[in-house]
């Protein structure tokens, strides 16, 4: 009895953030001040995780084979107050979520002593689960809950995801792990790709080359979105973030807004000066995207009529954009010129977006690679440990 | 806002199929491609899986469909193509893009499940492709009209149509028109290629 009182009460620890610092510096194999070596699979690992010169947090962790679950020993998180309230503890979590998913499949976390405050707190504000702090293990089902209320999908693509029979926490890893982004996945269901050609199986090349064609054309489109919104943005070189651009959904249309003026090119500091785009959107002006993947480069010239009679159909909803791949500056000059003095005569701004359609069709290649990659099971913890070290 | 996607089905007669359009000598005849992109399949179907060859195919197919393309813009001797009607169109009872979806997906899967091994080693397989050289015409043909006799054809309509959100009447004459297409190209001694379209 007396060395049972005595375990229990050692096993009583006060989370004080030096002791679990100096733990987690401890309990790597990792040494800076002799020949060190790097952690193996499976063994403890210490990570820091900072943004510029402030830590976010410092944690230690390992997969564990034989339970098949991250497990953490050390985990301190710097609630800084330049962040946000709970932004570290929201990072740490979807990077331990994240980590249990690419190692092991499933998203089960044990944390040996116990889950931290801060992540029951964020539980609870999130999802209204009270978790007592006796608890050390975050269960697959919670965590799968918790993931997915991070990632910020709306109802309806969530309910949509599970109609299509795939693991939404498939899809918010990917995310996280920056191989698609929540406008992707948007922009996929609204143009009918299916999710499972994605996340699940793709249309074969070969044997069904028609759909695969099809998901390839439409997956540029998205892509091109995804840029010439980065280049609206316009985030400058040693700034975290660019202008915040939104993006709204409402049943059959989406249109972005922005607080600030977007000028291309901006005379006033020369920015992004090319002779190829220009767009003039005031202070929160609803826009559209209307990206182009032509077939050819000459059904840009032959479809131009048409495209721009399109755009003049969704000015309702937003002043549209064209966006056209870098294609578009190997036209004839005259060609382009006329081109440009269309779009202009009819209002309409145009960006060129900095890859050509061959381009696009290389990064997309990669992508579905790195997704597919995690789908099969038989690579999950041998293939991705190693190619994806963290 | 759904975009719409059509295909644009071409026909090309044989001679610029293997030779190409004097009219236009930048352009490769599509024989060239086309038989690179066959010897791919020809490798996929033996398990040989080179690096990148799914990538090449793809660039091979697309550009086969803009050689069609840039033929039609420009030489004036390609027939205007058959179109098959986009995603948006509300009147169920047309031919349309996801019922040839539909269809293509459902095809090979179905053709291994209710036609004999006997039936199906004479059958021509390339269904679902993105071109057809005129050489193949006839077995596609011969193809289709065994698919058309077959008992079973109405249940893949109705399966297609409730997988796809189309009706059973959109899915019967997609595969109308496209037997009808190949039936004309091999009366012409053409190819056939798909082109897709956003629009």
């Amino acid at each position: 009895m007396k060395s049972q009182k005595k375990y229990q009460q050692k096993r009583f620890i006060v989370p004080d953030p030096h002791i679990v610092y100096y733990d987690a510096v401890h309990n790597s194999p990792w040494n800076q001040s002799e020949e060190g070596v790097l952690p193996a699979k499976g063994d403890w690992t210490t990570y820091r995780f900072a943004s510029k010169d402030i830590i976010v947090g410092v944690v230690t962790h390992r997969y564990n084979r034989q339970t098949r679950r991250l497990e953490v020993r050390a985990y301190f998180i710097g609630e800084h107050p330049v962040y946000k309230e709970f932004e570290p503890t929201k990072a740490m979590i979807i990077i331990l979520l994240s980590q249990a998913y690419q190692s092991g499949g499933i998203l089960d976390v044990f944390f040996e002593q116990g889950i931290p405050f801060d992540i029951r707190l964020l539980i609870e504000k999130r999802l209204g689960i009270i978790i007592s702090g006796h608890e050390k293990h975050l269960s697959e089902d919670l965590a799968r809950k918790l993931y997915l209320e991070l990632s910020g999908f709306s109802k309806k693509v969530i309910a949509y995801v599970e109609s299509e029979k795939i693991p939404i926490e498939h899809i918010c890893f990917n995310i996280y792990r920056d191989i698609w982004s929540t406008n992707h996945i948007k922009s996929m269901i609204q143009r009918g790709i299916s999710l499972s050609w994605i996340f699940s199986s793709r249309p074969d090349p070969y044997g069904f080359s028609i759909v695969n064609m099809f998901m390839l054309n439409h997956l540029r489109a998205v892509l091109l979105e995804e840029y010439a919104l980065f280049r609206l943005a316009d985030r400058k070189i040693g700034v975290s973030a660019g202008k915040k651009i939104e993006r709204i959904d409402s049943q059959n249309t989406t249109y972005f807004t922005c607080k600030h003026n977007i000028i291309i090119p901006d005379s006033g500091t020369n920015n992004q000066y090319e002779p190829y785009s220009w767009v003039q959107l005031k202070k929160s002006e609803r826009f559209c995207l209307i990206p182009i993947v032509p077939v050819t480069l000459k059904s840009l010239t032959i479809n131009l009529k048409k495209d721009i009679q399109d755009a003049k159909e969704i000015e309702v909803i937003g002043k549209p954009i064209f966006i056209l791949p870098l294609d578009f500056i190997y036209l004839k000059k005259e060609t382009c010129d006329q081109y440009q003095s269309e779009i202009k005569n009819a209002g309409l701004n145009m960006v060129i977006v900095g890859l050509t359609l061959s381009q696009l069709l290389t990064e997309i290649e990669l992508k579905l690679s790195a997704t597919a990659a995690q789908i099969d099971e038989e690579e999950i913890g041998e293939f991705n440990e190693a190619r994806y070290a963290d | 806002m759904k975009p719409d996607t059509q295909i644009k089905t071409f026909l090309i007669p044989e001679t610029i199929w293997m030779n190409g359009y004097n009219g236009l000598p930048q352009l490769p005849p599509l024989s060239v491609p086309a038989s690179d992109a066959l010897a791919i399949e020809r490798r996929a179907y033996k398990k040989v899986n080179y690096h990148n060859e799914k990538h090449r195919y793809t660039l091979c197919c697309e550009r086969i469909q803009s050689i069609v393309l840039e033929l039609s813009y420009e030489s004036g001797v390609l027939n205007p193509p058959i179109v098959i009607s986009s995603c948006n169109t509300e009147k169920e009872n047309n031919p349309s893009t996801m019922a040839y979806f539909g269809i293509m997906s459902l095809l090979n899967r179905w053709m291994r499940k209710f036609i004999s091994k006997k039936d199906l080693s004479k059958l021509y397989a390339r269904t679902s492709f993105v071109f057809f050289p005129p050489q193949d015409i006839v077995h596609q043909v011969e193809t289709f009209d065994f698919l058309n006799e077959h008992s079973e054809l109405n249940k893949l309509f109705s399966k297609v149509a409730k997988e796809s959100n189309t009706s059973k009447k959109a899915c019967q004459k997609t595969f109308q028109v496209r037997q009808n297409i190949f039936k004309a190209a091999a009366g012409n001694k053409s190819g056939v290629v798909d082109v897709l379209e956003f629009l």
